[in-house]
Formats: C-alpha cells, sequence, structure tokens
C-alpha cells in the first residue's frame, strides 16, 4: 500500500512538472513578453520598462526564468496581474476562490443527488420509455451551451419577468444592518439560477455515469440472490446493488474537483458571479497573460488531486485494488 | 477507411436516434451548402437606422442590431461551425493516431517522453489551453484557430491508439505478417491502423459536438472566428446588449447550436451503443 502510495505521488509529481513546462512554454509563444502589454496599457518609459524587466527577471535566460517560475510555486508565487497591477495574481484567486466554491459545492450537491436519483431509476427500468426520455431529455441538456442557457434565462426569469436577480452574489442595496438570514436568503436568491444553468448542462453525466454502473452490477449473481431471497425491491437496489455501483462516483467526483474550485469561465461570466471563472473571463477581455495562466495551473493541479483522490478513495473502499 | 466510414454510418442509422441524428445533420449540411444563394448578404447592413427588427416573412427569423438578416447569419455560421469543427477533430485525429502510433510501435524512451507529455497535457482542461493559445493572436485568423482546436484535442485519441496497438502487438495476424517480413509501415497501415478505425470514430463524433460547443463558447468570448465572419457564438455576443428587446437575436443561434450539437450527439451515442452494448 505505501509503496503504491509512494508510486502514485510520483507520478503525480512528474506529471505537474510537465504541467508547469507545457504552461511556461504556452505563455512564451506570445509575441513580446508579458510585460509588453502592461506598457500598452500603463505608458511607462524605456528606462521604467528595463527596470521592471530586471525586477521580474525577463532580462535573464529562458531556463533560468523557468527554474524562478518554478521555484516560485511552492510558496504560490504565480507571477504578477497585469491588468491588476502590482496585484499578486495567487491574491486575486484567493479573493474569487469563496463564491466559486459556494457555486460549485451547490450544483456538486445537486448533481450528485439528483443525477444519482435519475440514473438508478433509468437503470432499474432500463429500456422502458421513462428510461429512453430521460436519456433524450440529459442528452439535451448536455448538448447545451451553458453561455446561451444562461443568457435566456437571464432574459425570461429576471429580465421578463424579474422574479430572481440577473448578475452579482449580493443586493448591493440591502441595507447594512440587515440580518444573517436576510443576507443568506438575499445570496440564495442570486445563487439560484447560475446552479440550474451549471445543473442543467452537468447532469447528463452523472446520470450516464451512475446509469452504467448500477447496470453493470445488477448483472451480477449476488443481486438476483437477494431478488431471490424474497427481499423488496427498494431493499434489493439500494442496500445491495447500489452500494456496489458507487465506485465509478468516486472517478466522477475525481473528475469535479477542478470545477468545485475554478467554476465555470461561462456562467460566471453571464451572471457576474464573483468568482474565479469569471477572474479568467476579465483576464480573457485584459489579455491578463499571467493571471490566465495562474487559473489554468491551479486547474490543472486540481484535476491531478483528483485524480489522486479518487484512486486514493478505490483503494480505501476496495480491498480488491491494494495488492495491485 | 472510406469502408470504415461507411460501415459507421451503417452502424448508426439502424438505430432509431442515430438516424434521427443522421437526418437532421444531412439537412443541415445540405442547408448550408445550398441555402445562402437564395438568402440575403449575411454580412450586408441594409438599414442600420431602423436597427433589430423582430421575425417577419421578408426575414423569417427577424433581424439583429445592424440590420442583418439573422437567418443568413445563422446558416454562413452553419458553414463556418461544421468547417472548423470538422477539420479541428480531422487534425486532432490524425496528430493523435500518429503520436499513439509512434509510442506504441517504437516504445522505449520515445513512449515514455510521448506519453508523459499527454499525461501532462491533459490534466490542463481544454478550454484553459485554448484560451492560452487563442490570445497568441490580437485577432485569431480563422486557419489558427482549426490549428488551435486540432492541437489540444489529440491527447485522448493517442492514448486510445497506443493501447490499441500494445493489444495488437502480439496477436496472431501482426505476428503473421512480421513473420513473412513486413515493414513497419506495411505493419501499422495494414495490420493495426484498421483494427482501431472503429473506437476512433466514435471519439470522433463525440468531439465534433465538443468542438462544435467549443468553438461557439470561443467566439462569444470574443476569441474565436472574429466578425464580421458570421458565427453562432457571435452572433449571440453581438445581441447581448439587446437581449430584451431583441431576443430573437440571440433565440435562433443558440438554437443552431443546440440542434447541430444534439443531432451529432445522438449519432455519437447510437455508434457507442452499437461498440459497447451492455450499457446501451
Amino acid at each position: 500500500m505505501t509503496r503504491w502510495l509512494v508510486r502514485r505521488l510520483t507520478h503525480a509529481a512528474a506529471t505537474f512538472l510537465v504541467v508547469t513546462i507545457l504552461l511556461f512554454l504556452l505563455m512564451r509563444i506570445a509575441p513580446g513578453d508579458p510585460l509588453s502589454r502592461l506598457v500598452d496599457q500603463q505608458q511607462i518609459s524605456a528606462d521604467e520598462m528595463a527596470a521592471l524587466r530586471a525586477r521580474f527577471g525577463l532580462d535573464q535566460p529562458l531556463g533560468r526564468q523557468f527554474l524562478t517560475f518554478v521555484t516560485g510555486l511552492p510558496s504560490g508565487n504565480l507571477g504578477v496581474s497585469i491588468e491588476h497591477y502590482p496585484d499578486p495574481v495567487s491574491t486575486l484567486l484567493r479573493e474569487r476562490l469563496g463564491p466559486s466554491l459556494l457555486l460549485g459545492g451547490v450544483v456538486l450537491v445537486l448533481n450528485f443527488t439528483l443525477g444519482i436519483w435519475l440514473g438508478v431509476l433509468q437503470a432499474t427500468h432500463r429500456g422502458s420509455r421513462l428510461d429512453r426520455w430521460l436519456t433524450r431529455l440529459s442528452l439535451t441538456g448536455y448538448s447545451l451551451p451553458s453561455f446561451w442557457l444562461a443568457l435566456m434565462l437571464v432574459a425570461l426569469v429576471s429580465l421578463q419577468w424579474q422574479l430572481l436577480p440577473a448578475a452579482q452574489m449580493t443586493d448591493p442595496l440591502l441595507s447594512a444592518d440587515a440580518s444573517g438570514w436576510e443576507r443568506m436568503a438575499d445570496i440564495g436568491r442570486h445563487l439560484i439560477l447560475p446552479a440550474l444553468t451549471l445543473s442543467i448542462v452537468s447532469l447528463a453525466t452523472t446520470m450516464r455515469y451512475q446509469r452504467t454502473a448500477m447496470l453493470e452490477v445488477m448483472r451480477l449473481d449476488f443481486v438476483r440472490a437477494a431478488s431471490a431471497r424474497g427481499l423488496s425491491a427498494t431493499r434489493v437496489r439500494w442496500r445491495h446493488a447500489w452500494r456496489n455501483a458507487l465506485f465509478p462516483l468516486l472517478t466522477l467526483l475525481g473528475l469535479w474537483l477542478p470545477f468545485l474550485v475554478t467554476g465555470s469561465v461561462f456562467v460566471e461570466a453571464i451572471f457576474n458571479w464573483p468568482g474565479i471563472g469569471s477572474l479568467a473571463a476579465e483576464a480573457i477581455l485584459g489579455r491578463d497573460y499571467p493571471l490566465l495562466q495562474g487559473t489554468a495551473m491551479i486547474a490543472a493541479a486540481l484535476v491531478l488531486a483528483g485524480n489522486l483522490l479518487a484512486d486514493l478513495g478505490h483503494l480505501l473502499l476496495d480491498p480488491r485494488t491494494r495488492t495491485a | 477507411m472510406t469502408g470504415a466510414i461507411l460501415e459507421t454510418l451503417r452502424t448508426a442509422w439502424r438505430s432509431p436516434s442515430g438516424r434521427a441524428g443522421l437526418l437532421v445533420l444531412g439537412l443541415l449540411v445540405a442547408t448550408a451548402i445550398l441555402a445562402p444563394p437564395l438568402l440575403p448578404d449575411p454580412l450586408a447592413t441594409p438599414d442600420p437606422i431602423a436597427g433589430a427588427t423582430p421575425p417577419a416573412l421578408a426575414h423569417p427569423f427577424g433581424t439583429d442590431p445592424l440590420s442583418r438578416d439573422i437567418l443568413a447569419r445563422v446558416v454562413a455560421g452553419t458553414r463556418v461551425s461544421l468547417s472548423v469543427a470538422g477539420l479541428g477533430v480531422i487534425i486532432a485525429l490524425t496528430t493523435g493516431a500518429l503520436v499513439g502510433l509512434v509510442a506504441g510501435h517504437v516504445g522505449g524512451l520515445t513512449d515514455t517522453i510521448l506519453m508523459r507529455t499527454v499525461d501532462g497535457a491533459m490534466a490542463i482542461p481544454r478550454l484553459f489551453a485554448l484560451l492560452l493559445l487563442t490570445l497568441v493572436w490580437e485577432r485569431i485568423p480563422l486557419g489558427a484557430l482549426i490549428l488551435v482546436i486540432g492541437a489540444t484535442g489529440w491527447f485522448g485519441t493517442s492514448r486510445l491508439v497506443r493501447g490499441e496497438v500494445l493489444r495488437l502487438r502480439d496477436a496472431g495476424h501482426v505476428t503473421a505478417a512480421r513473420a513473412l517480413g513486413s515493414g513497419s509501415w506495411r505493419l501499422i497501415t495494414r495490420h493495426l491502423l484498421p483494427n482501431t478505425t472503429g473506437p476512433l470514430l466514435v471519439a470522433a463524433t463525440l468531439g465534433v459536438g465538443e468542438v462544435i460547443l467549443l468553438e461557439a463558447g470561443l467566439s462569444f468570448l470574443g476569441v474565436g472566428v472574429q466578425p464580421p465572419t458570421p458565427s453562432w457564438g457571435g452572433m449571440i455576443l453581438d445581441a447581448r446588449p439587446v437581449l430584451l428587446t431583441a431576443p430573437w437575436a440571440s433565440l435562433f443561434p443558440g438554437l443552431a447550436i443546440v440542434i447541430t450539437v444534439l443531432a451529432v450527439n445522438l449519432v455519437g451515442d447510437a455508434l457507442r451503443a452499437a461498440f459497447d452494448p451492455r450499457s446501451a
């Protein structure tokens, strides 16, 4: 088990190093260096420019620059934003973390309750009209561009019917002495539309994973044995089959981890949700390369962490994988 | 290869939803090729002062704030979207197949370097990789957009092909061919590649749906297809300020995306079900 863990961790670390190299190279393909865009925007003299170049180490050879970049990573140094100069990228990301976690968390809970239930329902009614229609509906949701769905919901629910706020996370007009409950209700109202949009476009994945996993398990002998012993269909379905159909969901949870933190670029941008996703969208508009790179870096690190955690979960839950 | 494509189409045609998807796709392609001469110029702005007008007989989908005909622009957008997606996926598939073949066939250090790079590249979410790449250009040309989409889409394919090559390397027919004196090239093109086309075409179909959504998203963010070339994502971006007063300007391009992607996904789903009947 320890050997497995060491090997897995080494692999993850090596992959992360590759990610760093790739992202570093991506940033260097851009014409000029990160600072040239800063100069365009802030009108800096040539002398000041040279001083800045020296300060950010851009006058160093490429290998040295990469070394500085990598050695800065453990301490969370992701460089300086151009748009928000002189704020460091890591500070900006930290400020936006909370709202993304909130939105991502709500979507994740919705997804895993509703998605699992519907997936199990499809598996137990395999081939029925219900199964077919749920497949079609979820496939439609999967084919929707999230930014368009978000705009349509805003147009209808917020602008036409004026039921829910169209943007931001809180109401700026909310009085300063509003109670905690009022504040929570306010955030809740702002949360509904973005969470709904993201759930609709992402539910299909969870449903499909759960349906396939459940079908795999329901074929096995022990499920038939449980039915043969006269246990109720509900009991067989949830206590016997479903428990064993949870493994693929662990993988799915690993896939979701990055989304939880970085949020959705499109949906956060449209609802002006103050998370990391909308920060990335702002970085695109401002051509803020270091900021976008920092966001990509966090996302990639989380993808690796998610894979690692999913593998670890498998290891803890399923003793059979321990020998491998 | 042509045989494999025909066989795949036949497979998709056999399921009702796959058939529906193929029919819709065929209709869309036919419209995109044949309709433009019958429609107004998608770039013409006959009456900019009138602004966006609602759907009427002269303009079935209405006009946008610059008085351009939305139907003509949606149809022109079909051309752009389908070409970008089609070419992007072909580039991705070819690159992925090549890298996978080389990694699996050559093995050793080459394999390690290639596959570790793929591991790293797969950890970067595709949207972020695309955004970083498209920002290299001030206004990205269409050809570069296609290349960039192809360059970020081959990692999964290379793993798939490498896996198949490793599985087939010691298969009876490959050993026999090797014993008969086939060279590397012949082994690859005649014995390894044909056996990987099935899973490749499923991946390609689902890839087209993904790429159409990505391209629309990039264009919506202003870093994809550049105006004045009509694109669905770009049209939705242009229509955003008039969302309430002229909802048709964002409704129709969005519906075009949904219908196209859904049709592609129906075909992909039918293919997947045919290749993996246990999950159907």
